[in-house]
């Protein structure tokens, strides 16, 4: 392939111009996950199956583990966080009653890549309770009953730091921004920084203070969901961090018994890998897995790309491209690779439309309304790539 | 380097015979703490040679050490690892109690008995060398006569390094001595170990392995290069009786 046709970088301002020209309001089909996501895109039958699972915690009160494994780029974390948005919440809503449906609350963490052991709990644990902590200041529902929460928890440190707050009121600057509360001894202290009123004594005072913004969430919701991304990082980390890491979770799910939902997501390739970073006392407690799988039927492939043309970019996936190209695309796509992740799918949907675009730069045939990936356009490519 | 190479294939080709076991004296995890290496070299080291153990005594001593100078979160990870050798070292005397059929008391006494007699020998040749330090080779010398355990001791000090490492080419005590330096220099592990050893009056143990240091040379040369001579790698297959210590003493 000569070197004019190479694929271009998806950041690129080149790149921004043909989608624009193109009429797509978004990349369609983005390298990263994007970090809101309001439709689903990938693999159905794993949509089917998080339903499924899912439906029990509608069901039941009670807390449950569940585990995303996977490839690298097979959609986990788009599947976060399309649980975490908005339409998460609905993700039932037009199967089921409204006496079924409940008041969900998401948060997702990504912890930082660890440096040194510790860090890898420490940032788990600050994640959680900043988000958790965040949503309380941002509702101010949720504020009121923090307001009052802290007059009902015995005598501790952490009833200290969590009057410690409430005594601070919440502002709203004059540049629109709010309270954070960082300056805070008491939000120092659940957030295991340095201050004046003490340390976290061991993983039981991390999991009370977890489990008392969880109970201040159960006061407004019906359940609370904690998805933890990227824990793969897990394996690398020393041993004694994994069992704290186990004893947290186990802590959590013991005290919180019901309205709680952990979810971890993991990039390996077998589940065996995964069970190497949990305990036992974890593993059983375990509600279900999913796995999410690399696409291997061409029905699927074409499905995804019109999905992703269509709710991403925004338009009639039939004005950009035509029904054969795609046809034809995906079973190239599947010749060459057999089976494929959603992210070389993108990789590869993106060095197809530069491609595309530069042969019609080249053919001096550019116009936007009547520009379409058409049959011809997509034989004179496949001779390109040849 | 060549030893600990050895060993790691000694006890991945062998580990159905004689299982290795790795006792680090207190200053061993004070040093690796100090020097700001990650505790990830622990379980490396766990994982290549075998389990480590410590008796429950050291571990106190080495929290008591090592609180003030790291992060809360850092001091709960060594708490659990801490605790983890406290309980290898239990099981394996559990074990043992109940493949001889004696009370774990009698076993924990036995190994105290080794110790006196260690400690009796040792005395005579360095007065800085503690019952706790020959607490290490009367564990290792009770484990090797024992079980199926080959112990290796991990020492930085002195004294370890130099009477305890000779009495146990002699006795057999235990499988091989190694020293945190040869640790850290095996496994690449980033450590700022040369500026952290100068805290401890112990820099001269630096000094001390090199042969052809002029210090106190003339006391353990000979016998260095006698070792050296005999056998390259300091492994000692036979264990010495009873008979031998009391032969030492007289």
């Amino acid at each position: 392939m000569s070197e004019k046709y190479m694929n271009l970088d998806p950041y690129s301002k080149e790149y921004e111009e043909i989608l624009t020209s193109l009429g797509l309001k978004n990349d369609p089909f983005p390298t990263v996950p994007p970090s809101e996501v309001n439709y689903w895109a990938d693999n159905k039958t794993v949509l089917n199956q998080i339903k499924e699972k899912l439906l029990d915690s509608l069901l039941f009160a009670s807390s449950n583990i569940y585990i995303f494994w996977g490839r690298i780029g097979v959609g986990k974390t788009f599947a976060a966080n399309y649980l975490c948005g908005s339409q998460g919440i609905n993700l039932f809503a037009k199967e089921l009653p409204d006496s079924l449906l409940k008041k969900q609350f998401s948060i997702k963490v990504r912890p930082s890549i660890p440096r040194k052991s510790g860090e890898l709990l420490t940032s788990i644990y600050k994640g959680i309770v900043t988000d958790l902590f965040n949503n309380i200041l941002k509702d101010k529902e949720l504020y009121k009953i923090l307001k009052t929460y802290y007059k009902n928890l015995p005598d501790s440190p952490i009833k200290k730091s969590f009057y410690e707050i409430s005594k601070e009121t919440r502002k709203k600057h004059l540049d629109g921004s709010e309270s954070t509360f960082i300056e805070n001894e008491g939000f120092k202290y659940i957030t295991d920084e340095k201050n004046k009123m003490g340390k976290l004594r061991d993983i039981n005072d991390m999991g009370d203070v977890i489990y008392n913004l969880i109970a201040i969430h159960l006061e407004k919701y019906d359940r609370v969901s904690i998805i933890i991304d990227e824990l793969e990082n897990l394996s690398r980390s020393a041993i004694a961090e994994r069992y704290q890491f186990n004893d947290l979770i186990k802590y959590m799910y013991e005290k919180i018994e019901i309205g709680l939902n952990i979810i971890f997501i993991y990039t390996f390739e077998t589940y065996s890998e995964v069970e190497t970073t949990l305990q036992p006392a974890v593993l059983s407690r375990i509600k279900d897995k999913i796995e999410f799988d690399l696409v291997k039927d061409e029905s699927d492939l074409i499905e995804y790309i019109y999905d992703c043309i269509q709710k991403r970019g925004e338009i009639n996936p039939y004005t950009f491209i035509e029904k054969e190209v795609i046809q034809k695309f995906s079973k190239k796509l599947l010749d060459n690779f057999k089976q494929i992740s959603f992210r070389e799918i993108n990789r590869e949907m993106h060095k197809f439309i530069s491609i595309c675009y530069r042969i019609r730069i080249e053919q001096r045939e550019f116009d936007i309304k009547i520009l379409k990936i058409s049959n011809d356009l997509y034989s004179i490519y496949d001779k390109i790539i040849q | 380097m060549i030893c600990i190479q050895y060993m790691i294939k000694l006890y991945n080709s062998e580990k159905t015979m004689r299982k290795q076991l790795m006792i680090p004296d207190e200053n061993f995890f004070i040093i690796l703490n100090n020097s700001e290496c990650d505790i990830k070299l622990l379980d490396y080291l766990e994982n290549d040679m075998g389990h480590i153990i410590i008796p429950e005594i050291f571990s106190e001593n080495i929290k008591k050490s090592i609180k003030s100078n790291i992060s809360t979160q850092l001091f709960r990870l060594w708490e659990i690892n801490l605790k983890r050798y406290c309980e290898n070292y239990y099981k394996i005397i559990n074990e043992i109690s109940i493949e001889k059929e004696v009370s774990y008391t009698n076993t924990c006494q036995s190994i105290f008995e080794n110790t006196d007699l260690i400690y009796r020998i040792t005395k005579q040749f360095s007065n800085s060398f503690s019952k706790n330090d020959a607490f290490l080779y009367g564990i290792s010398y009770y484990l090797r006569n024992n079980t199926d355990y080959e112990p290796i001791i991990i020492s930085d000090d002195s004294h370890h390094n130099l009477y305890g490492h000779f009495l146990s080419a002699y006795f057999g005590f235990n499988l091989i001595q190694l020293s945190l330096y040869e640790i850290l220099k095996f496994y690449d592990f980033d450590a700022t170990i040369i500026n952290k050893y100068s805290r401890y009056k112990g820099i001269g143990d630096f000094v001390k392995y090199n042969i052809t240091s002029t210090l106190k040379r003339n006391q353990y040369e000979p016998e260095m290069i006698k070792l050296f001579q005999s056998c390259l790698l300091p492994i000692h297959p036979k264990i010495k009786t009873k008979e031998d210590y009391d032969k030492l003493i007289k």
